[in-house]
């Protein structure tokens, strides 16, 4: 990692208000005779996160067809692995709530990152992937970097904007003119501290240019192309003004009908509001200052 | 009996024609009212139009670009057109996304037009 890296992403913590919470979960899941009514019994101490998980298991994201009542319920339907990916999703969405209106709109920007992760999700299922449901992490955090600028290095991120509005470029061609790396990376960096698995981080390192990863490509095809699908539906603001290219080897690589587009269209659309519901409500401010702040 | 496109059919539309895919396994049999599962399946299939009986808001059904006055839908794709980095018909999927994305302005415009005083 080289330093100007470091320096972006060094410190950030993982799991803010939420790592009391799955410090314990990790506690009982280590014991061998607790259940699911003690995970249920750990969530439930918190009443935001509780309100959050019921109401997405009960969203037409997972489509179950009864209603879960209880948060041990929801668990052992969607299961703790993933209950575990949810709510750090949830805590990175709050660690970076402090960031101002000057730099980016959040709610438009979480929109289009949760747009991302719900077709990424989509695309995997269309594919049979194993494990499909950790696609909606990937694309959910597949702009993370983006994040930690804003952030981390405000007075870059305003010359990296002065550049970018001052000629036809993608936000991304800005990034590494400014800084020597993009966003992309950055996302990486931080996922690996965070100890993310490797198919994840790598996804979110090569969303833009998936056929240069060397292991990984399909995951980083399939973030690539939700990314261009939600770009391209103009489904939130990530900062880039342009619907960025499609890479076509990817696209192959992935292996899809043409015609499966159309029903991950219509699954963004139904279930993104939901989404932003349960993962955008309600705020609580961790402010992460700028390196170098008091 | 209407055509009606994959991306216009809704819950609950009556199937007034058989439905069946490309090696004639029945999928939808006629008479059967559209539930959510099977528009997926639908669309697995890559089954782009269908045979349901027609409502009163028939305007429903039909291509939303084609219900859009000439001026506004040019406009729509001009500005749509300037949003992609590369032309949007470098390559079949890109195109195919285009159009896509294209039909749901224009829906979403006829609506706004609907619910305007």
């Amino acid at each position: 990692m080289n330093s100007a890296m470091h320096h972006l992403v060094n410190g950030i913590p993982s799991l803010g208000s939420y790592a009391r919470v799955m410090a314990e979960i990790e506690t009982l899941l280590n014991e061998p005779h607790s259940t699911l009514a003690d995970l249920g019994d750990v969530i439930e101490k918190d009443p935001d996160l509780t309100a959050r998980l019921l109401k997405l298991g009960n969203s037409s994201f997972f489509g179950f067809p009864h209603r879960l009542e209880t948060v041990s319920e929801a668990v052992s339907v969607i299961g703790i692995q993933q209950v575990q990916e949810l709510i750090h999703a949830s805590s990175v969405v709050e660690l970076f709530d402090g960031i101002g209106a000057d730099l980016a709109d959040m709610e438009s920007f979480w929109k289009h990152s949760l747009a991302c992760g719900i077709g990424a999700r989509c695309l995997a299922i269309a594919r049979q992937m194993p494990k499909a449901e950790k696609f909606f992490v990937a694309g959910l955090l597949h702009d993370l970097g983006r994040l930690v600028l804003f952030s981390r290095a405000p007075d870059q991120v305003v010359e990296i904007f002065r550049l970018y509005q001052s000629r036809r470029m993608l936000l991304r061609q800005a990034e590494i003119s400014i800084l020597g790396f993009d966003h992309a990376l950055i996302g990486e960096t931080l996922m690996r501290c965070w100890q993310y698995p490797a198919n994840l981080a790598t996804a979110v390192a090569y969303h833009h240019c998936p056929m240069s990863a060397e292991i990984y490509q399909l995951e980083s095809s399939i973030v690539h192309l939700a990314d261009f699908l939600v770009h391209a539906m103009q489904m939130g603001h990530s900062g880039e003004r342009f619907v960025p290219p499609l890479n076509q080897k990817a696209w192959e690589r992935v292996g899809l009908a043409t015609c499966i587009l159309e029903s991950v269209v219509r699954s963004i659309d139904e279930q993104i509001e939901i989404v932003q519901q349960a993962f955008l409500r309600p705020p609580k401010k961790v402010v992460l200052q700028p390196r170098g702040e008091p | 009996m209407p055509n009606a496109k994959l991306e216009s059919l809704q819950e609950g539309m009556i199937v007034t024609l058989d439905v069946r895919n490309m090696d004639d396994m029945l999928l939808i049999p006629a008479g059967c009212a559209l539930t959510g599962r099977q528009i997926i399946i639908l669309s697995a299939w890559g089954i782009a139009e269908i045979q349901v009986e027609a409502r009163g808001d028939s305007e429903d059904l039909a291509d939303p670009l084609q219900q859009l006055p000439p001026e506004t839908l040019e406009q729509l794709t001009r500005e749509l057109q300037a949003a992609f980095w590369e032309p949007a018909d470098g390559s079949l999927v890109q195109q195919e996304v285009f159009n896509l994305v294209l039909r749901r302005q224009a829906k979403q415009a006829l609506e706004s037009q609907r619910h305007r005083p």
